[in-house]
């Protein structure tokens, strides 16, 4: 095996949490349980090393919000008036060079109204109304910057931080942190998540240990409401045969464990077994959506159009933050839901297409940040709104100048719950959008930002392969300490 | 809700910022320190510190802004500071984020009066109080050497140690490995039985259960100990052996079927490389060759078409890594890839992780980031992309591969007619333009049919020409310029091409001016004395035999690497490589021969307890199946394996994952080989793979990770791809004409190799009976049940 045990993280954060309640052979007893932990108890057999490596932690979960395409600032969050105001004529400074073989034209302004809203008198167009009631929730990063001009290269930056080499997701790396809450459950989930590459980088464990991978439940193209974990239903065996068919199995296994010395492979494998079956009948619980209420229902959109798939995504994901899963991704990708729209890859058709887009979405957010509140759920969970890139100022004149084109070095994510300032707008761009200029947030700081949120310290939570520590954020990033409450 | 960050942090930073004042209240400050004091440090302070000074404990781009010693020193990007002259100074670029540069601070340009403020502290001459805080670079930090590394010492010759135990070693494995058992007073375990033995070398040589009829002569012929020389050659010999074996090269060449990334494109032509591979391990190709032909392949010299096709296809070696071909900024595509390159290259042959050394000199091993740029000098010059392709984004180079003359004549003939077929339609259609056209509506037709001949003769033109994925070699080769941090906007000096200043061969070939210099990088990569090439082979084929390497990192040999459990029997083995003429398969006979290999995994209790980890190899290592070897092994014992050997198998093509793009060519290779079931990045690899550990398709993979995971345990259960093996297997033994009890012994030696006991067959039977299930439904139960217990997915 390429992990090197003296150097888990898992041991180290089980050996000092003289602090928390949990001894480290408690700890362990509780990973030893958990889903797919069992790799992890035999990893965490030798002596810890390091004692400091947790810090104070604001959240313990997060549920990220993933707008697939690149949502365009100019027309969600980040307002300006400028580019109102020169609408149709040329950006005064020149396009970055990357970008003037796409043809870029004039200024654009955005077709969407702004308002001020909350306390905090944070703009928000007027695409996303139910959203826009949340504004004292809402911390805006409107300076946000990243690498990589096309969706691959900005899509697995965002899941990885890096925009080339195969790296472990940002879930993976906080479940491989922190472990998993819940003993019947994945630690990190990934709700109707792209087919491609760059979608299943964004729950690879790459090096990190298999423990740490996202469990997938749907893909993009299969709606929410039949969205589900594979091979978790057997069609031809009844459960009490299947018991039967279990029984005989662990005869057998332990009959061939006993002709040998002690081997923790062995017993792991036959208490996977044990695992796996009580998932059959744990999982589809929580999956079930029958014990909600009508107005809980309504609240999320489900039942409704466009708002249904986003909205039993986002239900999902409340129910997954109460049972204690660490990690929950949802993907808004908004072709399934109708054909020949590009998601929230609006490089022409940009009005029509960004307002069905919000309408998919705004109020199934709205919902779940009510819902997880209501349930003091969002004091300790870190919502993360945001696509990866954001979209130029200018029109594109080859696609008849309707849209916008990949823009990576301005745009805007937001935050919201656990530890970060509600209600509070960070960062700018320059007068159009283009460039953020102030109070930058590189996709690193924001990277290093969650893990700090977490109570992990990104320069310290380390990974050995190859010989080299490896970390989420490589040699960069740092907390955008203004933006914590 | 807690309050902290901020107010610590500022806290920090004032007694920081406190230490650096130590003459603030000095008589003899002069004006310019009295201006750096109230405008500059307090800037730097504010904005720098955080990543460039020692009391933050960094330097990031080793610059350190401590002192104007640090500051006129600079950091990787050369000097930041030219007294007196502001324009030159590389700290006003980086402050003002001019092109070319990386801009600093990296949150957002200084206002304009900060940056006048550092200009005007330049210009007057940059003055700076003294003393200043140490600069740690020149503290005296010894330097630890890296040279006595054992790694990159030449192979020593070696000698056979004395031991104890005269009786027991019958090869020269046996008595390194015995000596190190004697010295901490243990025994080697006793001999596997012989069913064990079996299964274990027919999986571990082949990757498949041992047929039926050779377990029974197998166990029958106790009397002869020949009778496990003479399955070792059977199955040496076997074209299964390649199969199985190049597998393990797919493994650390990340081989995959799609490029990966955002534009995970499916390489069409991949197939070939794989397949060569393959025939590589059957003909017991010399690895030395080996190496060379995926680097070169090209560049070397050959007899005729069919040799040069198989070199060509070799090269796809260099071609097959994950790239992100959306890429728009074509240089930093090329040096991405050349990355790639560089970084397999480095963990494949040679256990080295060069790709650390692109942006800063190696951290743990002595490869400067010179050298990494002297060998990205040679793969710059080497071209793995089609520059005739239009468009944004990049494409991997394909060629037609030569062909025999008979072949090639056969091509000529058949282009020829699409040429003429082609020729006649666009002939009949600008007739068709014509106002008085004689018959309108059968040259009408006469398109109709033309175009569809077109396409029809364009599809056996296309089989009858054999494509590759093979790179090219630049115009102009030309030596690399250091990019500093690896950033191709930020050239260093230009480094000519070489190779790794750490392994210098007497006699290694110079590099041409009018080539890439690969073949050249070949010859050094195989040089007889080269330290590195045949140890991390011989060490890899030991893994993959032992289940744990003599070196337990098996892609990393250096400084971060383990040291060897046995080094002078690494040593040994690679000098009989390398005596072999770098035959593979000798060495696995050596050490399959070998009493080591053939111990039981069930050791005396004093070996488990002084040696938990088995690093003295007194047993062998029990080891679950791998994920090719689990699929292989349902569809042999339900007599459903598909044994076709090589061809395209990929079951689409285009653009994956982007809808639309993507076409499923309605090929079905799943009764195939693992081997043969095509690997797309993206996860788009088969459940079982995927759950079983098959690896990431995008990294250099020497050795597996081995996890247990419930979702596993609910694939097993419950896939229908169980389910059918189970039912099929169940289906065959109640076709056969026999009774229950006979059909359990069936299974159990199909299964285990060897019959069941006499209360194994009893459990097996009331299973069957106590049950209201139909038999078919009863048996595929109790089939499923052996097939996924740990005596069939475990290698004892």
């Amino acid at each position: 095996m390429q992990h090197d045990p003296e150097n888990t993280f898992f041991q180290q954060i089980g050996s000092q949490t003289p602090n928390s309640a949990l001894s480290r052979r408690h700890w362990l007893r509780q990973v030893s349980c958990g889903f797919g932990s069992i790799g992890l108890a035999a990893l965490a057999n030798s002596a810890p090393a390091d004692t400091s490596l947790r810090l104070p932690a604001r959240a313990k979960r997060v549920i990220f919000l993933y707008m697939s395409g690149g949502p365009s600032q100019m027309d969600t969050f980040d307002y300006k008036p400028e580019l109102q105001r020169f609408d149709g004529q040329d950006l005064p400074f020149p396009i970055p060079s990357l970008q003037k073989s796409r043809n870029l034209g004039k200024l654009m302004g955005s077709p969407f109204p702004f308002e001020q809203h909350g306390e905090g008198g944070l703009w928000i167009s007027s695409l996303f109304p139910h959203l826009a009631r949340h504004a004292d929730l809402l911390c805006l990063l409107n300076g946000m910057h990243t690498n990589g001009f096309d969706h691959g290269q900005a899509q697995i930056k965002l899941s990885t931080g890096s925009e080339t080499q195969v790296r472990p997701s940002v879930g993976s790396w906080i479940l491989y942190g922190l472990g998993s809450e819940n003993r019947n459950l994945p630690g990190f989930i990934s709700v109707c998540p792209m087919r491609s590459d760059r979608g299943t980088r964004g729950y690879s464990n790459a090096f990190l240990p298999a423990e740490c991978q996202g469990t997938t439940i749907g893909f993009e193209d299969i709606p929410a409401a039949k969205a589900t974990i594979s091979h978790l239903t057997n069609d031809q065996r009844s459960a009490s045969r299947q018991r039967r068919q279990l029984d005989l199995l662990a005869e057998m296994n332990r009959e061939h464990l006993q002709q040998t010395a002690s081997d923790t492979r062995l017993e792991g494998v036959i208490k996977s077994f044990e695992l796996a079956f009580r998932m059959q009948t744990e999982t589809p619980k929580l999956m079930d959506m029958s014990d909600e209420s009508k107005a809980t229902l309504d609240l999320y959109g489900i039942g409704s159009q466009p708002t249904d798939d986003f909205g039993r995504q986002c239900l999902m994901a409340r129910r997954f933050a109460e049972a204690g899963v660490r990690f929950i991704q949802l993907t808004s990708t908004t072709r399934k839901l109708r054909p020949g729209i590009a998601d929230w890859d609006q490089h022409e058709n940009l009005k029509e297409d960004l307002t069905f887009n919000a309408a998919c979405v705004d109020r199934p957010i709205a919902g779940l940040l009510t819902d997880l509140r209501q349930r003091g759920l969002l004091e300790d969970t870190l919502v993360w709104w945001g696509g990866e890139f954001g979209r130029t100022p200018v029109s594109q004149p080859s696609k008849g100048a309707s849209g916008r084109d990949h823009n990576p070095s301005g745009f805007t994510m937001w935050l919201a719950g656990g530890g970060v300032k509600g209600g509070f707008t960070h960062g700018r761009t320059d007068d159009f959008g283009y460039h953020a200029v102030e109070n930058k947030v590189h996709m690193h700081d924001l990277h290093a930002t969650l893990l700090h949120l977490l109570g992990l310290d990104h320069e310290k939570l380390t990974y050995r392969y190859m010989g080299r520590d490896f970390r989420l954020t490589d040699v960069y990033g740092s907390v955008v300490e203004e933006i914590l409450a | 809700m807690m309050k902290r960050p901020i107010d610590l942090f500022v806290a920090a930073w004032f007694s920081v910022s406190c230490g650096f004042f130590p003459s603030l209240a000095s008589s003899s400050e002069t004006e310019g320190e009295a201006f750096f004091e109230s405008k500059v440090r307090p800037l730097f302070v504010e904005h720098c510190y955080r990543c460039h000074s020692s009391a933050s404990g960094k330097s990031k781009g080793g610059l350190l802004l401590d002192s104007r010693a640090t500051l006129l020193r600079g950091g990787d990007a050369g000097p930041a500071l030219v007294p007196g002259a502001p324009e030159m100074s590389l700290l006003i670029q980086v402050v003002e984020h001019r092109d070319n540069v990386v801009g600093m601070p990296p949150k957002g340009k200084l206002p304009d009066e900060q940056i006048a403020v550092l200009k005007s502290w330049i210009q007057s001459g940059a003055a700076w109080p003294s003393p200043s805080v140490t600069d740690t670079r020149s503290a005296g930090v010894a330097t630890v050497s890296t040279d006595a590394h054992w790694a990159w010492q030449p192979l020593r010759k070696t000698v056979l140690p004395v031991v104890r135990d005269t009786d027991w070693a019958l090869t020269p494995v046996d008595t390194f490995i015995l000596e190190g058992l004697e010295s901490k007073g243990l025994q080697p375990a006793p001999k596997a039985a012989r069913h064990i033995l079996i299964r274990r070398l027919s999986f571990d040589l082949t990757g498949l259960p041992p047929p039926p009829d050779v377990v029974e002569s197998f166990c029958n012929d106790v009397t002869s100990d020949d009778v496990v020389d003479s399955q070792i050659e059977r199955l040496l010999a076997s074209p299964r052996f390649g199969e199985r074996w190049g597998r393990h090269w797919l493994d650390v060449a990340r081989y995959s079927d799609s490029i990966g990334g955002g534009m995970n494109f499916v390489l069409d032509d991949a197939w070939r490389y794989r397949d060569y591979v393959t025939a590589a391990f059957n003909a017991d190709k010399p690895y030395d060759r080996f190496v060379m032909e995926q680097i070169a392949g090209d560049l070397l010299p050959t007899n005729d078409e069919c040799q040069r096709a198989e070199q060509l296809v070799a090269t796809g070696f260099l071609m097959l890594g994950v790239n992100e071909l959306g890429e728009y900024e074509r240089e930093k595509l090329r040096m991405d890839i050349v990355d790639e390159q560089l970084d397999t290259i480095g963990k494949a042959f040679l256990g080295l992780t060069l790709g650390c050394a692109r942006c800063h000199d190696h951290k743990f091993d002595p490869v400067p980031t010179q050298d990494y740029y002297a060998l990205a000098g040679i793969l710059r010059s080497t071209n793995p992309l089609d520059e005739k392709a239009a468009g944004l984004f990049g494409k991997l180079k394909r060629m037609p591969l030569p062909q025999e003359p008979a072949k090639a004549a056969e091509v000529a003939i058949a282009r020829e007619k699409l040429l003429r077929l082609k020729k006649e339609l666009v002939d009949t259609q600008s007739a068709l333009k014509k106002p008085d056209h004689p018959d309108r509506q059968s040259a009408e037709n006469r398109v109709n049919s033309l175009q569809a001949e077109v396409k029809s003769q364009q599809a056996t033109v296309d089989a009858l020409t054999p494509m590759a994925l093979v790179v090219g070699e630049e115009a102009q080769p030309a030596d690399s310029p250091v990019f500093l941090r690896g950033d191709i906007h930020n050239r260093g000096p230009t480094v000519p091409r070489g190779y790794l200043t750490l392994v210098q061969l007497e006699g290694q070939p110079k590099l041409p001016q009018t080539q890439s210099g690969r073949l050249e990088l070949s010859q050094w990569l195989t040089h007889k004395d080269h330290p590195l090439l045949a140890r991390v082979m011989v060490n890899r084929v030991w893994y993959w035999l032992m289940g744990t390497g003599i070196v337990r990192t098996v892609d990393n040999f250096g400084m971060r690497g383990e040291q060897p459990s046995h080094p002078a029997l690494l040593d040994y083995l690679a000098h009989r490589l390398i005596q072999s003429g770098w035959s593979v398969k000798s060495l696995v006979r050596e050490i399959v021969m070998s009493q080591t290999y053939q111990q039981s995994g069930s050791p005396a209790n004093t070996t488990v307890v002084i040696d938990p980890e088995n690093r003295l190899y007194g047993r062998h290592d029990r080891r679950r199946l791998e994920a090719e070897e689990i699929h292989d092994a349902f569809l042999a014992v339900s007599d459903t394996l598909d044994e076709t050997i090589g061809g395209p198998t990929n079951t689409r093509t285009g653009r994956l994952g982007s809808e639309g793009k993507d076409e499923h060519v309605g090929f079905d290779p799943k009764q195939r080989r693992g081997l043969y079931q095509p690997i797309y990045r993206g996860g788009l690899a088969p459940d079982l793979f995927r759950l079983f550990d098959f690896p990431d398709a995008g990294l250099v993979t020497g050795s597996r990770n081995v996890t247990t995971v419930a979702p596993q345990a609910l694939f097993l259960l419950n896939s229908p791809e169980i389910l059918n093996h189970s039912r099929q297997t169940a289906d065959r033994l109640l076709a056969r004409n026999i009774d229950d009890p006979a059909r359990i012994c069936v299974l159990y030696s199909r299964l285990f190799g060897r019959a069941p006991n006499e209360f194994e067959a009893q459990r097996a039977l009331s299973f069957l009976t106590q049950t209201p299930e139909s038999p078919s439904d009863a048996w595929a139960a109790l089939c499923q049940s052996l097939l996924i217990s740990n005596s069939f997915l475990f290698i004892d």
